[in-house]
């Protein structure tokens, strides 16, 4: 790169493509989910192009907030199952030497990158009345009748852990690589214990990493339509299944259309939960950090 | 200076690029007719058989409920020929203009179609689609794992099953309904909200204690997950012929008749090759092949007498005349459905 | 980097092999259930049919194919947008307004649902039909964002006096571009390249809103093969993708080791 490069445009062409095309293909189209939210379905099936708030009325009411909820607590207890085995798995990695390391982080990815449906059929073969699991425990004689793990909400949350871990381990092995080492020995030269020089040295620095991978892990979980549909059975509609039968089943899109916009809602007040935190945590712009 | 390069290449990577999705997406429109249809109802022989007699290529994509089919069509997928909607889909889809009118002299065939099916209600002239099987809803049962007296079959035994984590529902809202309406001795028509209401309240009492909804049992009950199966006849009978200890039973309360009929969406650019294949399966001895390999029963009347006597008689396909007497079509029931849909929301949710 | 092996807490070492452990499981179960005569039952014995069968199977090579293709193009084309964003942008990555950061964001944060869905509706207003070219550009538009950010700091890793001292040493400016410049960045820009192509080929909910009726992408297909119940074809499948996976990963890890040896050489 020559250094004559600094001294080119405020906003150059090449950015002005990149910014263009995020403007027409996500937010423009964001904006249209949102619009068609204001309107209405007649009876007939067609739009009525009249503005609205039936729609939001609508999805206040108890049903709709119950799903809501369901799925926020689905998705925190899923997150927090993540960053329980998560961080362990990261820290692991992260101080393990050499050819460990690439090793971990090769067996890591494998999974990740056979295709995701085949991994959720994988997990309905395994966990099946006549999968794997209950076959040997049936032939081991723990259990006289079938575990029923598939199709159930058990289900749900190993097919979210199972799918989500290792977009939680990323972030976490990232900043704990960044970590100084010389913090560590700092922190061993003065005089404290391994526990401690966990709690006070590293635990802080890492806090961004956690909190952003723990976000790249809850946000998605909000929307998960497939992971309960293929392994819950199709019994339980959260925020995603409901907004995918309004369109689909239904044929109700301004409702599915408004459905959307209070999963962004939520969204949003994620985000601002998370910039709050980390404000008060005296971080820096804790996504920018974080983002390799 | 190498930034300009960079920019460079890029712009050459990125036109490159369109042009090639601009060519291959223009490369997917071939002269093949586009037909959606029902798993498990045309085997592989049969419409290779059709493409070698007419020359006309077929590409096959499959749909799992009506309301699928509705959506794609609604959003545009304007990819389609011949489109298989169920009864009250057809009559949905009438509504909505998104049929093309069928041109009878095209269809010289139709003249094999037995009386009863040519005057359904939901269109009385077959102006808009053409019957191509027929079939019932029931449940299936697996006998070597569910003891019951078959003559006293009632839809307590689906939606009061003794083995409710071997039991599985139709993940379909008027299908559910409707099992439970028949239960109280109501008609699955019923627009009384009352009973609805009612009806609903039964429901969300079992749907917390079946392992799942779901339409297409089949495998589940071959690998025995599932004993007591909410089914549609024509999955029933071909899990039947896998493992004969399946039964399938309507039960004594009454149920559900419906047909799959064939239909040309109102956006078809092949409308002549779709009459052509249309034609072709109404004909007795095509017929006779499709509906021998997938065990459906056909409104044709020519196909029913030249099938074995084993599929001729099955009352599984072919009901007795007795059980005929309760069978009933999904009607229309206009300002109750977006009523009905929000009920089952809930019960979903 | 440190060659010696830290000695790890066990209780941290325990966890990560039982997670491992636990990741590979299903994996090995559908490779273990290929070569089982029947796939429910583990004494039904060895058989090579269901891999045989699987190749006598077209209606599997089309879906794949696509799959293939549609990859290739939207990772492509998420390269070159995201390269040109990357290379606009990043001197002042950290100074961006927060609604330019939201907007790279948004394709990131956005639920696959709604991104979807919203894409879905975009179409059809502009009645563009749904096909392979929806598709494409689809996927670009979620992956594009992925690869501004690997390049971002590939770009931040590049030592602009490189370019200098080699000028100095008398280079010429082609010299420069194609022996400093471009192999540096290349790297990254594979590696985005291979990460948009994984976004691509994996995608299931995205394909589903925005693939129309006529066209079938591998995930779709293989959703549609669980729903009617088709084990044994899907079990071969499975043997084959994550053959095929190990490789490719294999493959990037080796080009990335062997890069280092070469640095350090």
């Amino acid at each position: 790169m020559d250094t004559q490069l600094k001294s080119s445009k405020p906003i150059p062409l090449t950015a002005l493509v990149f910014i263009g095309w995020l403007f027409l293909m996500t937010f423009i189209p964001f904006l249209i989910i949102l619009g068609m939210s204001f309107l209405e379905r007649t009876p007939l099936g067609t739009i009525s192009f009249h503005f609205s708030f039936n729609n939001y009325l609508r999805s206040f009411q108890y049903i709709y907030i119950k799903v809501l909820l369901k799925t926020v607590w689905l998705a925190l207890v899923a997150t927090l199952s993540c960053l329980a085995i998560g961080f362990p798995v990261a820290y692991y990695l992260a101080r393990s030497g050499g050819w460990l390391k690439q090793l971990g982080l090769v067996l890591l990815f494998i999974p990740f990158w056979t295709n995701f449906i085949l991994r959720v059929y994988g997990l309905v073969s395994l966990l099946g009345n006549h999968g794997l699991i209950n076959q040997l425990l049936l032939e081991w004689e723990l259990i006289k009748t079938p575990l029923e793990i598939l199709y159930t909400r058990t289900g749900v949350y190993l097919g979210l852990l199972y799918n989500y871990l290792p977009f939680l381990v990323v972030p976490i092995f990232s900043s704990l690589e960044k970590l100084d080492p010389s913090l560590r020995e700092a922190g061993f030269d003065l005089g404290a214990n391994r526990i401690q020089v966990f709690w006070k040295v590293v635990v802080p620095n890492i806090k961004e990493g956690v909190f952003v991978g723990s976000l790249f892990v809850f946000i998605p979980m909000l929307g998960e339509y497939v992971i309960p549909d293929l392994l819950g059975g199709a019994k339980e509609a959260f925020l995603g299944n409901v907004m995918v039968s309004q369109f689909f089943v239904m044929q109700d899109w301004p409702f599915g259309s408004a459905i959307a916009g209070m999963l962004s809602l939520l969204l949003l007040i994620t985000l601002w939960i998370q910039t709050r935190w980390s404000r008060i945590g005296g971080f820096r712009n804790g996504i920018d950090n974080a983002k390799s | 200076m190498g930034l300009k390069r960079i920019i460079g290449l890029l712009i050459f990577l990125g036109l490159a690029t369109a042009c090639l999705i601009y060519l291959r997406s223009k490369n997917t429109i071939p002269p093949k007719l586009r037909v959606s249809t029902w798993s498990n109802y045309f085997p592989d022989s049969v419409i290779q058989d059709f493409t070698s007699k007419t020359g006309i290529k077929v590409e096959l994509s499959y749909i799992s409920s009506n309301e699928e089919l509705f959506a794609k069509l609604k959003a545009g997928a304007t990819g389609l020929d011949i489109v298989q909607p169920s009864d009250y889909m057809v009559r949905q889809m009438k509504s909505l203009s998104m049929l093309s009118k069928l041109d009878p002299t095209l269809l010289p065939n139709l003249i094999h179609l037995d009386d009863y099916y040519r005057h359904l209600s939901y269109d009385l002239k077959n102006e808009y689609s053409v019957p191509f099987t027929w079939g019932t809803s029931g449940i299936a049962v697996n006998t070597a794992k569910v003891q019951l007296n078959e003559t006293e079959v009632s839809w307590e035994l689906l939606l009061n099953s003794s083995y409710p984590r071997q039991t599985s529902l139709l993940d379909d809202m008027r299908e559910v309904f409707s099992a439970v309406l028949f239960l109280n001795h109501l008609s699955p028509n019923t627009r009384d909200l009352d009973n609805l209401v009612k009806a609903k309240q039964q429901i969300s009492q079992i749907k917390n204690h079946v392992l799942m909804f779901n339409s297409e049992p089949k495998p589940l009950l071959l690998k025995e997950e599932v004993y007591i199966a909410h089914i549609f006849s024509s999955d029933a009978v071909q899990a039947q012929a896998e493992n004969p200890a399946i039964r399938y039973f309507i039960p004594k309360e009454g149920g559900l008749i419906w047909t799959d009929n064939f239909a040309i969406p109102a956006s078809s650019q092949n409308k002549l090759q779709a009459h052509t294949f249309i034609n072709y399966f109404l004909s007795p001895q095509h017929a006779l092949e499709t509906v021998r390999q997938s065990h459906l029963a056909t409104p044709n009347r020519e196909v029913k007498d030249l099938l074995p006597p084993e599929e001729k008689n099955n009352p599984n396909i072919y009901p007795p005349k007795e059980v005929f007497k309760k069978l009933f079509f999904l009607e229309d029931i206009g300002d109750t459905l977006p009523l009905m849909n929000r009920m089952w929301t809930e019960l979903k949710s | 980097m440190e060659l010696i092996m830290r000695k790890a807490n066990p209780f941290v070492a325990t966890i990560f092999f039982i997670a491992i452990f636990l990741l590979y499981t299903p994996l090995f179960y559908l490779i273990l259930q290929t070569f089982l005569n029947n796939p429910y039952d583990l004494k039904s014995g060895f058989t090579f049919r269901w891999l045989l069968k699987l190749f006598h199977s077209p209606s599997l090579l089309e879906p794949l194919m696509n799959s293939l293709e549609i990859g290739v193009l939207s990772a492509s084309l998420a390269v070159t947008v995201g390269t040109f964003g990357a290379l606009g942008l990043f001197e002042f990555s950290a100074l961006l307004p927060t609604m330019i950061q939201s907007l790279i964001m948004l394709p990131i944060l956005l639920p696959e649902v709604i991104t979807g869905l919203s894409l879905l509706l975009f179409f059809l207003l502009l009645h563009i039909e749904l096909g392979f070219a929806t598709v494409v550009v689809a996927h670009a538009s979620f992956s594009a964002s992925f690869v501004y950010f690997i390049m971002l700091e590939q770009l931040k890793k590049l030592d602009p006096q490189m370019a200098e001292v080699a000028q100095d040493l008398g280079a010429k400016p082609h010299q420069i571009f194609w022996k400093v410049t471009l192999p540096n960045i290349l790297p990254g820009m594979m590696g985005g390249w291979l990460l948009a192509f994984t976004l691509s080929f994996d995608d299931f909910l995205i394909s589903f809103f925005t693939s129309g009726a006529g066209l079938t992408t591998l995930p779709l297909k293989i959703y549609s093969l669980m729903r009617i119940g088709v084990t044994p074809e899907l079990n071969g499948l499975s043997f084959l993708m994550i053959c095929i996976s190990t490789f490719l990963v294999l493959l990037l890890v080796s080009k990335e080791q062997s890069r280092k040896w070469v640095l350090r050489g």
